[in-house]
């Protein structure tokens, strides 16, 4: 069970996940910048250290610098949140969500036959 | 009563004149100087209430002597006068020399040891009621504290409003605080507090406040934390638990959170203009209202009380002067006299002399002042002791001091008293010719007396450890001695030498005595004895002795020894040797 993030958190977990799982402090808040917050220093932190006491990152000390491991993936944090939010709206039933992605146009037609595919692949390597 | 309650409690005293001495002087100083000395002058309250440090003779120490030897004399002396008297007569009819030494133990009739022991039993154990206070105070505020951190921190919802932690982190910035600081709300709090010894956290009762409010709160509640506030309020804490019997620590505590409150105040408004200041005001009365109340804090007040130090917080806030430099040489004056103050008061340190001995010695008010007291820290020292025309009795101390102490003296300026390390023998000297001599001018009988009814006799402690030799000479006069823990030996020439304890056996003694009288008692004895001397001379065993070599064949004159003995007596393992040559009177007896 992973637990609930909030949206700052989340932020700082996308930018260490994207710098490939581990990241050093100045190198968070370079990308913070790049994306144009202008969060205090002591407010990183705070977010930073939340996220390590729920358990989605871990530092270790690289000299006198502290670098954030994510323990968490991407992908598993992900499933993890869309199962969490398919069992709250839809009672664990998928092809309800599938529905409402469709009918509210935010699954384009492409999208759609691209996903007809990739399933195609997987049933027939099985 | 026992040391470490005397040292408490002279603490306490102390302690109480300088709380007594700020609380005069606090309407005086109140607006004149800054609140930040208002505050921190307590830590020296806080370390004379703790700290038993005293120089050599303090006001309180000897206060606190003196009270406990009242104590005891008021018990013991009426029935003791009675002895006296019969004391008197009885020496006076035997009409000794000029100097009449007799030494007298325990001449207390059993009546008076038992009224003594019962006060001695419950002075003894006073400590223990006072440590189990200090337990259980400090217990529950331990557990109290424990729940209140924890009834918040399950409460809590952390804030992840970056803009609030945006805020939170430069007003820290701000005041210098580089640690971050964590921000929870929770509703049940009733006003924004600050947790965590280490980790500080900041604590709102709610976020819905002006974002003038939420500033000054981020100001002030971090500025707790930089002057490490949760610190000083648990070394109060503590400070209460060990004086709780004091009531004056109560209204310390007291006034050391208002102190606090207001010091923080005054660090958050000192760069402020007067509308900053206003607005300042106005966040704290906005945080009075905002939200619920829990009642378990540490620092909790009552809303009256609080209402009262609200008011005090507003008037300081408007009315705040920056320092003037005078102001703060003022403070810097004070402050000096104040640690003068509180070092010269002083306390009751453990003094050197046997704590047992304050039960059946009942002195004379002021004469237990040692005059004079000499650290000897040698390890194994040549000891060389002295007196004249005086009675000594010497006492074991735990301490490294040598001690004197004046029991049944009127003028102990009369008497030289002298220590002092030659060619590494520590050189002890007592006299009292200065004593004789004014009483012969008054046609006062000189008259000197050991034992319980003390007359002209100097106490001397000496630090209980081994010495490489100890050697006393004493001149006409009476000494009283315990088991010493060392070859002893001792010369007299007229005088009376009398060496009791519950157990000889550590050191050897060889005893020389011109004429005069030499008295040896102990339920015990397994430490080698030579006598020679002439005069009397008692051997008493309390109890029936298991081993032992009795030499009495070189004593003539009256020479009594128990029924069934023989002159040369040999029990057990045939040692400790006891060789008593005696001219005169020689008499061993065994009471058991």
């Amino acid at each position: 069970m992973i637990q609930q993030v909030s949206d700052a958190e989340l932020e700082l977990m996308k930018i260490i996940w994207a710098n490939g799982g581990t990241a050093l402090y100045a190198q968070i808040t370079d990308c913070l910048k790049g994306t144009g917050h202008t969060w205090q220093k002591n407010t990183i932190i705070t977010l930073l250290s939340r996220l390590v006491e729920k358990g989605l990152l871990k530092t270790s000390k690289i000299g006198r610098r502290n670098e954030y491991i994510a323990i968490v993936t991407e992908a598993d944090y992900r499933a993890a949140q869309t199962k969490t939010f398919l069992e709250k709206l839809y009672d664990g039933n998928a092809k309800g969500l599938v529905s409402t992605l469709i009918q509210g146009e935010m699954l384009t037609p492409e999208d759609y036959e691209d996903l007809k595919k990739f399933w195609e692949n997987i049933k027939g390597e099985k | 009563m026992n040391n470490l309650l005397k040292i408490v409690f002279s603490l306490s005293i102390s302690g109480s004149i300088l709380i007594l001495t700020l609380f005069l002087f606090k309407p005086l100083l109140k607006t004149k100087i800054s609140k930040r000395w208002q505050y921190y002058i307590w830590l020296v309250v806080i370390a004379r209430l703790t700290l038993p440090l005293s120089p050599e003779a303090s006001p309180v120490g000897s206060m606190v002597r003196n009270i406990n030897y009242k104590v005891v004399q008021t018990f013991i002396q009426p029935d003791v006068k009675e002895n006296t008297n019969q004391l008197y007569q009885t020496e006076i009819q035997k009409n000794v020399a000029e100097i009449n030494f007799t030494p007298k133990f325990n001449t207390l009739t059993p009546a008076d040891q038992n009224y003594g022991s019962i006060l001695s039993i419950i002075t003894e154990n006073l400590w223990l009621i006072w440590l189990t206070g200090v337990l259980v105070l400090l217990t529950r505020k331990i557990t109290t504290y424990q729940g209140f951190v924890r009834y918040i921190k399950t409460r809590c919802k952390e804030v992840s409003d970056v803009a609030l932690l945006d805020l939170l982190a430069s007003a820290g910035e701000r005041i210098g605080v580089k640690k971050p600081v964590e921000l929870y709300i929770n509703p049940l709090t009733s006003s924004p507090l600050l947790i965590g010894f280490f980790h500080p956290c900041v604590v709102l009762p709610t976020t819905e406040l002006s974002e003038l409010d939420l500033q000054y709160t981020f100001i002030h509640e971090p500025t707790h934390y930089k002057h490490l506030d949760i610190f000083y309020k648990w070394l109060v804490q503590v400070t209460i638990c060990l004086h709780w019997f004091n009531p004056l620590i109560y209204f310390m505590g007291r006034e050391i959170n208002h102190a606090c409150e207001l010091a923080c105040d005054e660090a958050v408004i000192k760069d402020l203009d007067m509308e900053s200041r206003r607005a300042y005001g106005d966040t704290l009365i906005h945080a009075i209202g905002a939200g619920g109340n829990y009642n378990g804090s540490l620092a909790s007040v009552t809303l009256n009380e609080s209402k009262e130090l609200l008011k005090e917080r507003l008037e300081s806030i408007m009315y705040y002067k920056k320092a003037s430099k005078i102001m703060i040489g003022m403070a810097l004056i004070l402050t000096m006299a104040f640690c003068i103050g509180a070092t010269v008061s002083g306390a009751y340190t453990v003094p050197g002399k046997n704590p047992a001995s304050d039960i059946v010695s009942p002195t004379s008010e002021n004469n237990d002042i040692p005059r004079q007291s000499f650290i000897d820290t040698d390890s194994s020292r040549t000891v060389s002791l002295s007196a004249n025309y005086c009675g000594i009795e010497i006492a074991k101390t735990d301490g490294e001091q040598v001690t004197f102490e004046f029991l049944g003296i009127d003028n102990p300026s009369l008497f030289k008293t002298k220590c002092e390390v030659v060619n590494g023998i520590l050189k002890i000297c007592v006299d009292g010719t200065a004593a004789r001599d004014a009483a012969d001018n008054s046609s006062k009988h000189y008259y000197v007396e050991n034992g319980p009814n003390y007359v002209n006799v100097v106490r001397i402690g000496i630090p209980d450890k081994k010495y490489s030799a100890f050697s006393i000479s004493l001149d006409g006069v009476p000494a009283v001695l315990p088991d010493l823990n060392a070859p002893v030996s001792i010369e007299c020439v007229e005088g009376s030498v009398s060496l009791t304890d519950t157990e000889i056996y550590q050191g050897t003694y060889n005893i020389k005595n011109s004429s005069g009288s030499i008295s040896i008692a102990a339920d015990t004895i397994s430490s080698n004895i030579t006598v020679d001397s002439h005069g009397e001379c008692e051997l008493t065993f309390n109890q029936m002795p298991q081993n032992l070599y009795l030499d009495v064949s070189g004593s003539q004159g009256q020479v009594i020894i128990p029924d069934g003995w023989s002159r040369t007596q040999s029990m057990g393992n045939a040692a400790p040797i006891i060789r008593l040559s005696n001219h005169g009177f020689t008499r061993v007896t065994i009471k058991k």
